[in-house]
This record gives C-alpha cells, sequence and structure tokens, in this order.
C-alpha cells in the first residue's frame, strides 16, 4: 500500500514536470547538458524515476515493435544481446513505448510484458508513454531512437542505433553500434566518440 | 628509361590497332544495330504501396558513353517514400550496384523533395511519384556487342501511417553497339525525371551561424527571388542542418533571398549543400541546388579589411561580398557585361585572332582607298561589311553561349573552358589554327561557296564572305577566351538564360568593335597604308603569331594526354600542311599531276584524321599527371582535404589547368621557389594543387562550392574550421602571405 501510495505520488510529480517539458514540444536535448527527468509508467505497474536513477548509466530505447526498423534489431538478437550486456554491466534500459491509442506499436501493459517475454528481451523496464509526453521531452523522432545518459545525469549519446541507416538485418554486422560505443566508452572511464547520429527509422506514432 | 619509351610507344600502337578493329566493328555494328534492339523487358516489381520500375534510356549502350537509368516508384495514394535527407524519420531510397569493372556509375539523383508532415514530425520526400536518375558510362574498352549486364539492388521505405521497407533486385541487360540508340519510352521516363530535379545554376551562396543552432543562408539567385513564389523551405543534404518541423524564415535580398534556419544539430560543416524550393502560387514547385560557404568574419583578403561590425542578426544584414571577379572587380551583371566588353576588345590582339582581324582590317583599308581612287562602290560597302562581319561574331558567340546553357539545363557539369578540357577538342582547334597559318603563310587559298570566306580568306568583299569572316574570327578566338574571359564567363553562365546571353553578347560586341568601327568611318581606315606588295609580306608575317597560338594548343595537348598523343597530332599537323600544299602553291597544270596531287591529299587529309585517333580515344585515367609535389605540395583529392582540415591543418589550394594561362602566371611568379616554399614552412601550411585541365567532376563540383566554373581558384582554409579565404585571381606574394598568417 505505502509502495502503491508512493508510486502514485511519483507519477504526479512525473505528470507536472512532464507537462511543464511538453510546452516546448520536441525540443531535442543537447548532449553534455542533463537528461531532463520523467517518471513513467512501467509496464510491471512501477514508476520509472530518471531522477531516482542517479549514479547508473541509463539507456533509453524508442520502440514500437511492429516498426520494420525496430524489427530489423529485434528478430537476430542484436537489441537484446546489447541489453543483456547492459544488464549484466549494470545499466538500466529503460524501452520506451511512445505510441499514442489506435496507432502503430501501440500495447497494453500486459502485451508489453508478453512481447518482452517472446523476444527474449532484457530491458530494465519497459515504459508505456500513450501521451506521448516523454517521447516529445525527449525530442524522439523515430522507432528505434536511442539515448545514452551517465551516473551524473548528463545526456552523453542521443541518435539512431548504429552507423548504416536501413531496414536490412544483414547489414547490422558491418555497422558500427553506437549505444554500444557509447557505453564501453562510459566503462572506460571516457566520452563516447559519437556523441549524436542520425535516427532512423519509423517516425514514432505520436498522438495528435 | 629506354625500356619505358618502347613500351609506351607500342602501346599506343596496340591503341592504334584497337582503334583499327574498333572501325571495323563499327561498321559491322552499324549494319546490325536494327537488330540488336530487342532489350530484355525492364523488371517491374509490384505491391499495393508502390510500384517500381528500372530502365535505361538507350536501346543499345555505346562504349564510353553515358547514358542514363531510371528508378521510377509509383506511389499509391498517402504513401510516401524518401528523400536522400529523410527529415525527421524515414530512411532514403538506394540503389546498391552490382557492375562489370571498369562501368562508372554515378551518384543516385533525386527528385525536388516536399515536406511531408506527419503529426508533428515533417519528412522529405515524395508523393505519388519519384523518378530516381543514375548515370552510367561503360568503359571504352567494352567489346562492341557484349550485353552489358547491371543488377541494381534497390532499397525504398514506404510510410503512410506504418513504414514498410520494400527492395527489388533488378537486371538490366543493356545491348551495346559502337554507336548508342535511345530507347524512346525510358528516355521520356529519364526525361520526365530530369524535369523534375532541382536546377544546377551555380547560383552563389553563402550561410552565416547565428545564435544557437539557428543559421542563415544566402542564395544569389534571381530566378528564386521572383516575385510571386512562396514557401520557400532549404532542404540540407546533411540531417543535422535542418530541424524538419520547423518552419523557415524568408528575407529577400538585393540578389535574391535568404532564410533563417533551425538546425536539427549544430554539427554540420561547410560547404553546406541541399536544395532550395519554393512553390509558384499554382503549387507547382520550382528548385535549385544550393552549396553555400561559410562566411563568418572577414572575407576577401585584399580587398576589404574594414573591421567587421559585431554580428546583429536583427540588422539589415550587410552586402555580402560576391564571388570575387578577375581583377577584383564584384560580380554584378552590369559589372559581367563591361568585363565581358572590354575582355572582346583586347581578344583582338590575341595571336589566334589578331592576323585574321589584322587582313580584315587590310582589306578594309583597301576598299577605303579605293574610294579615293577607282573604285567608288567598294568603300559603300565598307559598313555593311563591317556589320556583316559583327553579325557573324555575334552569331557565334551567341551559338556557343546557347550550346552551353543547353548543357548545362541538360544537367551537364560544364565550366567554362571546358572546351579545352577534351583533348580531341584541344587536337582539332591546333589544327583549324595550322590551316589559317598555312593559309596566311600563302600555301593555299580557300575559297568557299558562294563568295565564302574568300579568296585569300577575307580579301574578298561579299556580306556572306564578311560574315563568316566573323565566325571564323570567332572561331579561332575560342581557345583565347578560356584564360582570360573565364571569370566574366564563369559567372555568366550561372546566371539565368538572359543575363548569359547579355554578357556573352557584350563579349561578341567588344570583339567585333574595332573592325566595324573601321568599316564605318573610312577616314580611320585610310589611315593604314595605301595597298602594295607590302600586304603580301604582311600576311605572310600573320602566319606566325597564328603557329604560335597553334604551338600552345599542341603543349596544352600533350599535357592532357602525353607525348605519344601529341606526336600522332603533329605528325596529322604535318600531313595537314602537305595536303594544303598538294592542292594549293604545287597544285599541278597537268591534268595526270592533278590526279596525283588530289591523291596524295586525300591520303594525307585521312592521314591527318587518322593522327586524331588518340586524342580521341584517350582515356583520362591513363593520364600521367603533372601532380604538384615535394614536402608539403600534394595532388588534391576529396578524401584529403577533408583529412586535412580534420587533422585541423592550414591548408592552401589551387585550383588550376594547364590551358589557363592566367594560372600559370601565378604559379610561375607566386607558388614556386624558395620564397614560396618558406611561407609553407613557416605557417606549416599543405599546399593542395587540384588540376582541371581535364574534365573533373569533382574538382568542378569543388569549384560550384565557391560559386565558380572556371579557373582559378585559390582558397586558404583556416586552422579550426574557419571558413574558406578566397583570394584574387591575380595572385602576389604578400596577399598569399598575409591570407596565410605569414607576418
Amino acid at each position: 500500500m505505502t509502495v502503491w501510495l508512493r508510486n502514485a505520488a511519483r507519477l504526479a510529480l512525473a505528470s507536472l514536470i512532464v507537462a511543464v517539458g511538453a510546452a516546448t514540444a520536441l525540443a531535442a536535448p543537447e548532449v553534455g547538458s542533463p537528461a531532463p527527468a520523467f517518471v513513467g509508467a512501467g509496464s510491471k505497474g512501477e514508476a520509472v524515476d530518471l531522477t531516482a536513477l542517479k549514479g547508473k548509466r541509463v539507456v533509453l530505447e524508442w520502440t514500437n515493435h511492429d516498426c520494420p526498423f525496430v524489427r530489423k534489431h529485434y528478430s537476430g538478437g542484436n537489441m537484446q544481446s546489447l541489453q543483456k550486456r547492459a544488464a549484466e554491466a549494470g545499466v538500466v534500459w529503460i524501452s520506451i513505448i511512445s505510441s499514442a491509442p489506435g496507432r502503430q506499436g501501440h500495447v497494453s501493459a500486459d502485451r508489453a510484458n508478453e512481447l518482452t517475454v517472446t523476444r527474449k528481451a532484457a530491458p530494465a523496464h519497459v515504459v508505456l508513454d500513450p501521451s506521448g509526453k516523454i517521447g516529445r521531452l525527449y525530442g524522439a523522432r523515430t522507432t528505434p531512437h536511442m539515448f545514452v545518459i551517465d551516473e551524473k545525469g548528463a545526456l552523453v549519446f542521443k541518435g539512431g542505433i548504429d552507423s548504416i541507416p536501413s531496414a536490412n538485418p544483414a547489414d547490422i554486422k558491418s555497422a558500427t553500434n553506437y549505444v554500444a560505443a557509447a557505453l564501453d566508452a562510459l566503462a572506460a572511464g571516457g566520452l563516447p566518440k559519437v556523441a549524436s547520429a542520425r535516427p532512423y527509422g519509423c517516425s514514432v506514432k505520436y498522438g495528435s | 628509361m629506354v625500356d619505358m619509351r618502347v613500351s609506351t610507344f607500342s602501346s599506343w600502337r596496340r591503341a592504334a590497332g584497337r582503334r583499327f578493329v574498333w572501325m571495323l566493328a563499327y561498321v559491322a555494328a552499324l549494319l546490325a544495330a536494327p537488330l540488336a534492339q530487342a532489350v530484355e523487358a525492364p523488371e517491374r516489381a509490384k505491391s499495393e504501396r508502390a510500384e517500381a520500375r528500372l530502365v535505361a534510356d538507350v536501346a543499345a549502350a555505346a562504349p564510353g558513353r553515358p547514358f542514363t537509368v531510371a528508378l521510377q516508384l509509383k506511389l499509391a495514394p498517402h504513401w510516401h517514400s524518401y528523400w536522400r535527407n529523410p527529415g525527421a524519420s524515414g530512411l532514403e531510397t538506394k540503389i546498391i550496384w552490382d557492375a562489370p569493372k571498369g562501368v562508372e556509375i554515378g551518384e543516385l539523383q533525386f527528385p525536388i523533395p516536399k515536406r511531408i508532415p506527419f503529426g508533428e514530425l515533417v519528412n522529405f520526400g515524395f508523393e505519388n511519384e519519384a523518378t530516381h536518375l543514375v548515370d552510367v558510362t561503360p568503359p571504352k574498352d567494352w567489346p562492341v556487342g557484349a550485353p552489358l549486364t547491371l543488377k541494381a539492388k534497390a532499397s525504398w521505405l514506404v510510410c503512410e501511417k506504418i513504414c514498410v521497407p520494400e527492395a527489388q533486385e533488378f537486371t538490366l541487360i543493356v545491348p551495346t553497339a559502337a554507336t548508342a540508340t535511345r530507347d524512346l519510352d525510358a528516355a521520356r521516363i529519364v526525361a520526365r525525371g530530369r524535369s523534375t530535379q532541382p536546377a544546377k545554376t551555380g547560383a552563389p551562396a553563402r550561410f552565416k551561424r547565428l545564435e544557437g543552432a539557428q543559421y542563415r543562408i544566402e542564395v544569389d539567385s534571381p530566378s528564386m527571388a521572383r516575385a510571386g513564389l512562396k514557401n520557400f523551405f532549404f532542404f540540407p543534404h546533411d540531417w543535422r542542418a535542418a530541424e524538419a518541423s520547423k518552419p523557415q524564415k524568408l528575407e529577400r535580398t538585393a540578389r535574391g533571398v535568404a532564410l533563417i534556419i533551425d538546425a536539427a544539430e549544430a554539427g554540420f560543416e561547410a560547404p553546406l549543400t541541399g536544395v532550395l524550393r519554393a512553390e509558384y502560387p499554382s503549387g507547382a514547385p520550382v528548385a535549385i541546388e544550393v552549396s553555400a560557404t561559410l562566411m563568418d568574419g572577414a572575407k576577401a583578403v585584399a580587398i576589404d579589411d574594414a573591421p567587421e561590425a559585431p554580428a546583429a542578426p536583427k540588422a539589415a544584414p550587410k552586402e555580402a561580398p560576391a564571388p570575387d571577379m578577375a581583377f577584383g572587380l564584384q560580380a554584378s551583371v552590369g559589372a559581367a557585361t563591361l568585363l565581358a566588353f572590354l575582355g572582346g576588345l583586347i581578344l583582338n590582339i590575341m595571336p589566334c585572332v589578331f592576323p585574321v582581324l589584322a587582313l580584315k582590317a587590310v582589306a578594309i583599308a583597301r576598299a577605303a582607298h579605293a574610294d579615293t581612287t577607282a573604285d567608288a562602290g567598294a568603300a559603300r560597302h565598307g559598313l555593311r561589311d563591317g556589320l556583316a562581319y559583327g553579325a557573324g561574331v555575334l552569331a557565334s558567340f551567341l551559338a556557343f553561349a546557347a550550346g552551353l546553357l543547353a548543357l548545362k539545363s541538360a544537367g551537364v557539369a560544364a565550366g567554362w573552358g571546358f572546351q579545352l578540357q577534351t583533348p580531341i577538342v584541344v587536337a582539332a582547334l591546333a589544327y583549324v589554327l595550322v590551316l589559317v597559318g598555312l593559309n596566311l603563310a600563302g600555301v593555299f587559298d580557300v575559297a568557299l561557296g558562294g563568295g565564302g570566306v574568300g579568296q585569300k580568306l577575307t580579301e574578298k568583299g561579299g556580306v556572306t564572305g564578311s560574315f563568316f569572316t566573323g565566325v571564323l574570327a570567332a572561331l579561332v578566338a575560342a581557345p583565347c577566351t578560356a584564360p582570360f574571359m573565364g571569370a566574366a564567363l564563369g559567372f555568366a553562365l550561372t546566371q539565368d538564360a538572359a543575363t548569359a546571353l547579355i554578357v556573352f553578347a557584350a563579349l561578341a560586341i567588344g570583339f567585333a568593335a574595332p573592325i566595324i568601327l573601321l568599316a564605318a568611318a573610312p577616314a580611320t581606315a585610310r589611315l593604314i597604308p595605301k595597298p602594295g606588295p607590302w600586304m603580301e609580306r604582311f600576311r605572310q608575317a600573320l602566319a606566325f603569331p597564328m603557329f604560335l597560338a597553334a604551338a600552345w594548343l599542341f603543349w596544352v595537348l600533350g599535357h592532357q594526354a602525353g607525348v605519344d598523343t601529341l606526336f600522332s597530332a603533329l605528325i596529322g599537323a604535318v600531313a595537314l600542311a602537305f595536303a594544303t600544299w598538294a592542292l594549293g602553291v604545287a597544285y599541278p597544270r597537268s591534268k595526270a599531276g592533278r590526279i596525283a596531287a588530289v591523291a596524295g591529299a586525300v591520303l594525307a587529309l585521312v592521314g591527318a584524321l587518322w593522327a586524331l585517333s588518340p586524342a580521341w580515344s584517350f582515356d583520362p585515367s591513363e593520364r600521367v599527371s603533372t601532380k604538384a609535389s615535394g614536402p608539403r605540395m600534394e595532388a588534391f583529392s576529396t578524401a584529403r582535404l577533408a583529412e586535412l582540415r580534420g587533422k585541423d591543418q592550414l591548408v592552401l589550394l589551387n585550383v588550376t589547368a594547364d590551358w589557363c594561362i592566367s594560372c600559370k602566371v601565378n604559379e610561375l611568379n607566386v607558388l614556386r621557389g624558395d620564397r614560396f616554399r618558406q611561407v609553407l614552412e613557416r605557417t606549416d601550411a599543405i599546399y593542395l594543387k587540384a588540376d582541371w585541365t581535364l574534365r573533373d567532376e569533382k574538382i568542378t563540383k569543388l569549384l560550384g562550392e565557391f560559386g565558380r566554373v572556371g579557373v582559378p581558384l585559390y582558397v586558404v582554409y583556416p586552422r579550426g574550421g574557419g571558413e574558406p579565404i578566397i583570394l584574387p585571381q591575380i595572385l602576389t606574394h604578400s596577399a598569399l602571405a598575409t591570407a596565410l598568417g605569414d607576418s
């Protein structure tokens, strides 16, 4: 009961923050500046509070399971292995679904959990963002669209997941994975060499 | 050394042998061409979202001759495909080619993009139809008759509310023949594709970074500044250079338009390339390609060192310095017209033109003197002849300009001076000069039909004769215009057709002015001494400047295509001389003698043409270029320039050509020797030399980035990624040292 209350309080706070953020719709945060704070509704009923994750590295992944570009990275296990590597290294991986109700990729919490199981995915959280508030706060425009946040809460990478914009899974092996590179750089005590990359994929299916 | 010479000579002989086989094949192919028309049906791919097909605009391609392939996407209603920068999301259409070795495949060309909103996100792409073009050039040594198999893995993303990536592998089998034949249906698709592309006007453009990720881009384009155009939008190739969803603020400038743009990210670099699009009130798009240089801080070192006012985005923008013209004049239609007129005047004393004009002047003088002596009728025709001559000059220059504009609108990146970038043209012009020289020397006389160019070239009167003298003068002037008139004519070509024609007309009028003046005022003509035997000697003496000009062209040819090609062309020139001699002063009176002379001359003429074959079949990739070498001196490549800039290296770039006299003068006076080397060492600069002697798309593009279509161009790329500094076309040690920061 107290957990539920705390979560509800956090959600209320988050809504406020997000409401302020939404005023600057799609103003993407700059690399090097603090990652915008949010509290999202996790698919397992948990509240996901970015501020509370300070001290940990965080990856945000915008996703839409029906988008061919998302499928490109899930069908061969590329995204899953990245998630597992992140988990092993203590990185908090948050998949975010900003599809509006009735639009492609919009799912219920149960369906989101089911997708995690069937796809053998390993995110720490799946956040449901049907209003698109968190998406707009980060200027997320494609699925996938990736963001990497360091322990201090600063955004250190944003953009496309790798160096070859295509829908063809065969391109994955010859591409440079920017998220993996960013996590490696952080683990080595440095900053990602590529801090921003062209996001590619389907557009995020925001509601109007 | 000896071995090398033997091997190059035998390779030349092999080339000549190939040529013979090729000619046989040509005849065979001419006969067989109608049979080779059966092209394999172009493949199509169809889904409920898009229908794709790939076609080549030739029924048969010829070795070494470019043709165009079109990827046509017909899109179902509400579905769209994407431009090369897809905007907020999406993915550009791509083709991955699998072609036989040696086949040159150009970049995928995109139609004019359009903004396609999806909620608050905006994409750049195409609705209904998108026709993409690719230029393909089969190798010169491709066996005639062997079909060319091109495999194209095309992929495109189509989106409506959801996105579907589609891909299709096409196989295009293109028959080959000695001469290309067009496939009319496919050519129509290609033409349609071309008509949907942004125009390549080379309009000067520049941009200035403002606060944050904002910047202001100015494009000097009268065609885009027309009243009534609306919905201006700049589509950058680099995704970072525009936030697709943000509107761009339009300002009108003295020379065109400017836009204030929110970049998605500040990291994009100069030159900023993309497409500027606007719409007519009907909604029909109009667009041009843009390549904008960065313009913060001081621009032209030599001209303007006024202190820069602190940037005030709100204030009326300072008139941006236009690319400097020759002699440091500002580019404007008026200045270019004046320059062209003066240039035309100066052309009269060029070694390749002066002899022709001198003769014309003498002929007019003779007529003027005749007025005071016997034949009064001759003088009355003076003015008429002068005007006819002027008309000949004007017609030739305008035809030249029109041809160039047509080439340009067909998408060929032709800069001024391009006529000297092709060895065969250089060789042919050298032949023309040799012929005119031989005529002047009295080896032979020409009599063209209808009074024609006239007995002894120009002496005969007659409107037609004068007209053709004008044409001839313009023709022999062609090689001389490039080195001296490059800037004014280059500027003209970047403008709309009317301006270009005005500038060319000014050149023609300046060129014709002295003769018209002479003809119109017999009094001036009478200043020339009375006719007499001296005229014959004078005429013969005029042959020498002509041969001098020919020698220069042969030198250019040698630089372009090597000593073997030069040698062959020189042998051809000798054969040409023999033919004119046999038909001219040596022409026998006896019938048998005549037959022998004609036969000999025909053989020699065929030989002279044959001797051009190495120049004709010359493959630019075989060129042994005269690279700049030595410490700190390197040949230009796009990659090397990018690498040096990435390393924060100070770079001096010289874009030059062997046929460009002012380039050579600068190189002799400034860009060599100890003094130059010391400046490079002191400032730790790297000198890159880009050689435009032969056609080179990369260098043409590089010139375009600076709003140029001709050489010379000198640029200093400062350390720290600052905006490049363009140096004046007449280079001095001190201007160079200042630009490089050498005190």
